[in-house]
């Protein structure tokens, strides 16, 4: 697997997290640690755009419910676009899709969220 | 320190008359006067324990009979020369051998022994470099300028002018080149006329009139009397090369007067001679006569051997002119013999060679020291290298015993955490005449957190559970050893609220980012009640349909959020269908390209195996994901827990 990395926008109030690569602990505590940031800043939207994070073990996706419950705290949310079919699956089977939100693209996260 | 001065300005001019500084303020003269007693310094050698005395006297008996008796001188040096050596008073062993070379070429016309030994003393001049300087040290121990003379003096003799250049060209220029001729820095007059009659043997005599000019005037700047009889020998010398006769003999004979009265009785000869020689070239029969016998007379009690062989030459040829041939062929027998002891070409040639090599040698040995030095810059810099290497190596040693200690760790860890997903593992399956029930487990590399139970009910049912904990070794151990402890405690209620409790459970215990995937299937006779936390689809397949069900539900981990709420699914389950359990590691396993088994493909293929036994069903999955791994490893372990009905 290639490096994780991570490029962050600004969009209004939303931060945007474009991750690249496998999501598991190490790219999962990047995003954490950005998410919390943002989070300490007072930003309390925060959308993924995971089109190129194929994969998500399961320490990735406990990371994401550590954020969801961060956002909670503050009624913030977590969404997501352009996820893989097999990345949405996950996202789906793990419960994540009941606390936060996926949408097909940047437009539509942006128009939706 | 006058007499060390003195003698060794004597010897530097070899040995050719007494030296007069051009300051004026020493005269070698005075030494020459001293009251001389032999017998006294012989006893005084007897008497000594002082090595440094012993040889100082020794010295001066070789010095005071230098200028007279050649051959003594040597023996007085060489037994100098011997206890120095046998004392390690190496600090008189250059003196020593610059007047043994002095009187060898000199004196005895033994050229090739004179530049021997004046290499000798470059030897150990290059040894003293090598010393730490110490007091009472002989002053002239370390003079390369003395050694450069005589060697040069020495190849000169010898008719090598190349050779006598080369060491020559090694003094300060204002010594030997009259461009350079420096009032302010005069050399010693013994320097000055030594170099004028080197130049006159080396053929240059232009630079020999120069130099032996600078010494007559340095002469002339004290009385007569103390005057040295050299540089007029020298100077006449020069005047023969340019045929002035006449002045040339009456320099000679100047010379001569100074000689006699400061005893310098080997000037006495070669004055002798050279009047001799002079009148030879004017033809004066009788006086070359004359003279000639001056030296063979004066030979029996003063040394000058060349001298006495060219006395005997000149008597040869003008006995032969009288027409007096027996006196003619004594005198040539006499020259023959002399010729052959001192120019026997063999001889000559071999001690010049011997004294090449010293050369040669004296290079090897400088070049050697230099090697040495590098030597001992290489070793040291080896020196650093190997210890560097050895700390290096101590390090990586080190970190090695460190990587092995923590290697044997994680190894103990890692099959403690083998031992204790085991342990979490039931022994064996429930035996069940209604149910067939077959199981797979195989962990990644290291332990992964997969797990299956079964808890079997008072009423009949059978609660069957699978699970994938996240992360792997000892810490996802401890997650399933909570959740079972979990699950053993529950009271059977619908699979959907032990989740529910579960959840809270583990919540409560906080392992942190850890969470644990888990599904529960609740069988009774004809039902299967099913809930899911996390986990890939449950599949059933139904076999009066031969259709595959999808059972998906979605469903944080235990642990995720403390409220969360399971959903419940209910079906039949009847004769022949199948229930299969799985964890992500079997859909979710990626081939060499990175393409994952997926969810659709698995559904297939239980489609097609579900005819199967409980068992077969599980080869024909595995055997399906092994080809699709094409022997690459699974980063995650796969589980499978296959339920059939086999009885109504």
């Amino acid at each position: 697997m290639s490096q994780f990395k991570v490029n962050t926008e600004f969009e209004n109030d939303i931060v945007i997290l474009i991750t690249e690569g496998y999501l598991n602990q190490e790219g999962g505590q990047m995003i954490a640690n950005i998410c919390l940031n943002n989070i300490d800043n007072g930003i309390t939207k925060i959308l993924l755009d995971m089109g190129q994070t194929k994969v998500v073990n399961s320490i990735g996706v406990s990371i994401l419910i550590e954020i969801i419950e961060k956002l909670q705290g503050v009624e913030g949310k977590l969404g997501y676009f352009n996820l893989a079919p097999i990345v949405d699956k996950t996202f789906n089977i793990m419960g994540l899709t009941k606390y936060s939100s996926v949408y097909s693209n940047r437009e539509d996260a942006l128009a939706n969220f | 320190m006058k007499i060390h001065i003195l003698t060794i300005a004597f010897v530097v001019v070899a040995l050719q008359g007494t030296a007069q500084s051009t300051t004026g303020q020493v005269n070698i003269l005075d030494l020459m006067n001293l009251q001389f007693n032999l017998q006294d310094s012989l006893n005084k050698i007897e008497s000594t324990k002082d090595v440094r005395e012993k040889a100082g006297i020794l010295f001066n008996l070789a010095f005071y009979y230098g200028y007279s008796k050649g051959d003594s001188a040597l023996i007085y040096l060489s037994e100098a020369e011997r206890i120095s050596k046998h004392e390690n008073e190496i600090d008189l062993l250059p003196k020593i051998y610059l007047f043994m070379s002095g009187v060898e070429s000199q004196v005895i016309a033994n050229y090739p022994m004179g530049l021997f030994h004046a290499f000798e003393h470059l030897k150990y001049v290059i040894e003293m470099q090598n010393r730490p300087k110490v007091s009472g040290e002989d002053v002239y121990a370390r003079d390369f300028n003395l050694v450069y003379q005589r060697i040069a003096f020495g190849y000169a003799y010898l008719g090598n002018k190349a050779k006598a250049l080369e060491y020559l060209n090694k003094l300060p220029q204002n010594f030997y080149l009259p461009e350079k001729w420096d009032e302010a820095d005069i050399p010693d007059i013994t320097t000055t006329s030594g170099i004028s009659q080197l130049y006159l043997l080396l053929n240059e005599y232009e630079k020999a009139k120069f130099f032996n000019r600078k010494a007559r005037e340095a002469n002339n700047k004290v009385p007569f009397e103390k005057q040295w009889g050299y540089p007029y020998i020298v100077y006449s010398d020069i005047l023969k090369h340019d045929k002035k006769y006449d002045s040339a003999i009456n320099n000679y004979k100047k010379a001569i007067s100074l000689a006699i009265l400061n005893k310098f009785y080997k000037d006495v000869l070669e004055a002798n001679l050279g009047i001799a020689d002079a009148f030879n070239e004017l033809g004066t029969v009788d006086s070359v006569i004359v003279y000639a016998k001056n030296v063979i007379n004066l030979s029996r009690d003063f040394t000058f051997t060349e001298g006495l062989l060219k006395a005997n030459i000149l008597l040869y040829k003008n006995y032969k002119k009288l027409g007096d041939i027996e006196n003619a062929f004594n005198y040539l027998e006499s020259a023959d013999s002399l010729r052959n002891l001192l120019f026997n070409n063999t001889r000559a040639n071999e001690m010049q060679n011997m004294a090449l090599n010293e050369e040669v040698k004296q290079r090897e040995l400088n070049e050697q020291k230099v090697e040495q030095q590098r030597y001992l810059v290489g070793i040291v810099v080896c020196a650093v290298f190997l210890c560097l290497g050895i700390y290096l190596y101590a390090k990586r040693q080190q970190k090695e015993r460190i990587r092995k200690i923590e290697e044997d760790r994680k190894n103990k860890e890692l099959q403690a955490a083998r031992d204790l997903q085991q342990s979490m593992l039931p022994k064996e399956n429930p035996k069940r005449p209604d149910l067939d029930i077959a199981t797979f487990i195989r962990s990644s590399t290291e332990v992964g957190g997969d797990y299956y139970d079964f808890f079997p009910q008072k009423d009949g049912s059978l609660f069957s559970v699978c699970g994938d904990a996240t992360g792997h070794g000892v810490t996802s151990g401890m997650m399933v050893s909570v959740t079972k402890a979990g699950l053993n405690g529950i009271n059977p209620v619908k699979p959907n609220k032990i989740l529910q409790r579960l959840n809270r459970v583990v919540k409560r215990i906080d392992l942190g980012t850890l969470r644990m995937s888990l599904n529960i299937a609740e069988i009774t006779q004809n039902e299967v009640y099913l809930s899911s936390a996390a986990m890939p689809p449950i599949y059933l397949y139904k076999a009066n349909s031969n259709a595959v069900e999808e059972l998906m539900q979605s469903g944080l981990p235990l642990g995720g959020l403390r409220d969360e709420t399971f959903n419940l699914i209910t079906r039949t389950f009847e004769y022949g269908d199948v229930l299969i359990q799985l964890s992500d590691g079997l859909p979710e396993a990626p081939n060499a390209k990175g393409e994952l088994y997926d969810y659709d493909r698995l559904k297939g293929l239980i489609q097609s195996s579900g005819h199967l036994s409980a068992q077969q069903i599980i080869d024909v999955l595995i055997e399906s994901v092994d080809q699709w791994l094409s022997g690459k490893h699974n980063p995650d372990d796969i589980t499978l827990v296959v339920i059939k009905k086999i009885n109504p």
